[in-house]
């Protein structure tokens, strides 16, 4: 006969089962997960995931760093370089400071005259409203700053110690922001010293070395210790568990209501209600997510769209690929969308490895739009570059890269030819004219990574290229014998 | 007499030579130096539009003094008139040849460290050979580089007497009565 204390006893444990399998039941009913998915650790939250973003600051950087040491003579430099970039944000933080700062119009002969005295100037490879950039580098509201619109470049001179110079190129504009000492400036002062007493590459512009008008500057001899580079896409097909994880990021742990589709040619496209939403993965040509457009909440500005974008890539694949070198993220291009009454953004970001551009022919590593407040597209082609390339490039002996200025001088007529074909008219008479006339729309000229759009498996290499703008296109070179490698029609692949 | 034709003869030959050496290349252009430039370097920049040789030169200008040679002063060299002085080529570097193939190729050199002086550039068209037919020069004068940043604020002079008056016309209105 039980004692009325072990009866007790008993109840108790009951309960306590009876409450466990009552959680249980509950999980299984809220979450409806798979019986061999099933993990302790789903249910208790993980507070401990880190999801690196980088901030609006670490993606805002200027493309090229130009120092003009008066005489004809220029230096390149990157950004990182004697921080050169930092230097200038340490400037517009001091500018910041001061109550006294007044903007004025000048004109576009005052900008060329004053940029002739030695000078740095950044310029960005796209427009930069003027507000998000005054709000970003702590650079207040200004006397008379309303009538800048965007910000592409930004300069210093030594021959107006006092003053910061912008060129808005969007709206055809040229500015000085005035300060009341010259002593804010001074560190760009010895940032271009430092530079000049250095062993840089010099550069001269396009046209005092061939005779005509181009003020692009290239170098005149480089040495340089770029090699291929091999390289693997950053989500195999055949990967499931990992193509489902990266599903879930989208659409829940669960894939409610998720339709999973695999085509015969590779692709894997995950479709929620009536292509609602729509992910799709594409062997060796990465991902693009795209949700149907709906109330979008409004034009959220430039700033929160580019914070939503970063968030959205970081939640979505991440910043960083699995396990390649790093590469440096940054905003390579911005372009103002609206569909439908919403209004938002298109961000394209570029990569960096080993602070040298990777330039995809036909393509972009990341593009996301954001309209409102909600990304409605997203294509993500990232690549992982062997993690040992970097020390590779260190220890390979540098050799001398093929003459900028032969390079154009080899290939003017094939670019002349592919201009052409894209839909361009000229009335060019001989062979001079169309030299002149293709050297002078050259907007830049500098060494990269080039990723072809058509690789087989074997040929998965970044190749050392020059990459040069000409008008909307940007076309590649090999860096050694510049033989054409292709190009891409910037307006086209970034929208 | 015989002797004396063949010394003719010579001297045909070599001003023939001369003659038709000292024609320029058409297709050698000597693009940089210009006639002035500023700094202690110099850029040369030569535009070839057909295949052939070219050797390149370059010389500074000097005047005697004494028994020394100097660099010329750059506002005497301006003047271009030099016929009052004694100038000897003094080489800057070993002749450079190239050879081009194409119908569009620079050379393109920078000469480092140079005092302010009178330089000039010479580039020969060579036959197969190895002879001089042809020879395209330029002279330029180099300036000292300019320190002079007082010339920026002048610049912007005007703009300063603007932005003068209209802060005066903004205190005028808001304190008028």
């Amino acid at each position: 006969m039980f004692k009325p204390r072990h009866i007790e006893r008993i109840k108790d444990v009951i309960l306590v089962v009876l409450f466990f399998t009552t959680m249980l039941l509950l999980y299984f009913l809220w979450q409806n997960p798979m019986v061999d998915s099933f993990k302790l650790s789903s249910i208790i939250s993980d507070d401990n995931e880190v999801v690196e973003i980088p901030s609006l600051e670490e993606v805002t950087k200027p493309e090229d760093t130009i120092v003009n040491f008066g005489g004809g003579e220029y230096a390149s430099i990157h950004h990182e370089e004697f921080s050169a970039w930092g230097q200038l944000k340490q400037v517009l933080n001091q500018f910041g400071k001061e109550e006294g700062i007044v903007a004025e119009r000048i004109t576009k002969e005052q900008y060329e005259q004053i940029m002739e005295f030695k000078s740095i100037k950044y310029t960005f490879s796209y427009d930069i409203p003027f507000n998000a950039f005054s709000e970003l580098f702590n650079l207040p509201r200004v006397q008379g700053s309303d009538m800048i619109g965007t910000v592409f470049s930004i300069a210093y001179s030594s021959g107006s110690p006092e003053s910061l110079f912008i060129y808005d190129k969007k709206n055809e504009g040229y500015f000085r922001l005035i300060s009341e000492s010259e002593e804010y400036t001074k560190a760009l002062e010895e940032l271009m010293a430092k530079v000049e007493d250095s062993s840089y590459t010099t550069h001269y512009t396009i046209g005092t070395l061939v005779g005509t008008s181009n003020q692009t500057v290239l170098p005149l001899n480089l040495m340089t210790n770029l090699a291929d580079i091999p390289y693997s896409t950053e989500i195999d097909t055949k990967e499931a568990d990992y193509i489902r994880e990266f599903a879930q990021s989208f659409f829940g742990d669960s894939l409610d209501f998720v339709r999973r589709i695999e085509e015969s040619k590779g692709n894997i496209i995950y479709m929620y209600g009536y292509s609602d939403k729509t992910l799709t993965i594409t062997p060796n040509n990465g991902i693009e997510y795209k949700e149907k457009e709906g109330p979008a909440g409004s034009d959220v500005g430039y700033l929160k769209s580019l914070e939503i974008a970063l968030e959205y890539v970081g939640t979505h694949g991440g910043w960083k690929t699995y396990d390649g070198a790093n590469i440096t993220p940054y905003v390579k291009s911005v372009t103002r969308i609206e569909s439908d009454n919403n209004k938002g953004y298109r961000f394209v970001f570029g990569m960096e490895f080993d602070k040298k551009g990777i330039y995809y022919e036909n393509n972009e590593p990341i593009v996301v739009e954001v309209l409102g407040d909600r990304v409605t597209n997203y294509t993500r082609n990232l690549i992982q570059v062997d993690p040992k390339a970097k020390e590779l490039n260190e220890m390979t002996p540098e050799k001398e890269a093929f003459s900028a200025v032969n390079m154009i001088a080899k290939n003017y007529k094939y670019i002349y030819k592919v201009l052409l074909e894209e839909g361009y008219e000229f009335e060019i008479n001989g062979d001079k004219e169309m030299f002149e006339t293709i050297s002078n729309m050259i907007e830049s000229i500098e060494e990269g990574y080039f990723k072809p759009e058509s690789e087989s498996d074997e040929e998965m290499k970044l190749i050392p290229a020059w990459i040069v703008k000409v008008d909307s296109f940007m076309m590649y070179f090999d860096l050694f014998n510049a033989k054409p490698l292709g190009y891409t029609n910037v307006s086209a692949s970034r929208g | 007499m015989k002797k004396c034709l063949i010394a003719l003869i010579v001297l045909i030959v070599f001003v023939s030579g001369t003659v038709f050496a000292s024609a320029a290349d058409a297709d050698v252009t000597i693009i940089s130096p210009t006639e002035t430039v500023s700094g202690n370097n110099l850029l040369i920049s030569v535009r070839v539009t057909a295949p052939k040789t070219i050797k390149v030169y370059a010389y500074e200008e000097k005047q005697k003094v004494g028994d020394t040679y100097v660099s010329i002063d750059p506002e005497v060299a301006r003047d271009k008139d030099l016929s009052n002085i004694t100038i000897k080529s003094i080489s800057l570097m070993t002749p450079e040849t190239v050879t081009v193939t194409g119908n569009l190729h620079f050379y393109s050199k920078k000469l480092e460290n140079l005092n302010p002086g009178l330089y000039r550039i010479k580039v020969e068209t060579l036959n197969s050979n190895g002879e001089a037919v042809a020879y395209t020069t330029a002279r330029t004068v180099v300036m000292p580089k300019s320190l002079d940043t007082e010339s920026g604020k002048a610049i912007f002079q005007t703009q300063n007497q603007g932005a003068l008056q209209w802060v005066q016309n903004l205190l005028k209105s808001i304190f008028k009565n």
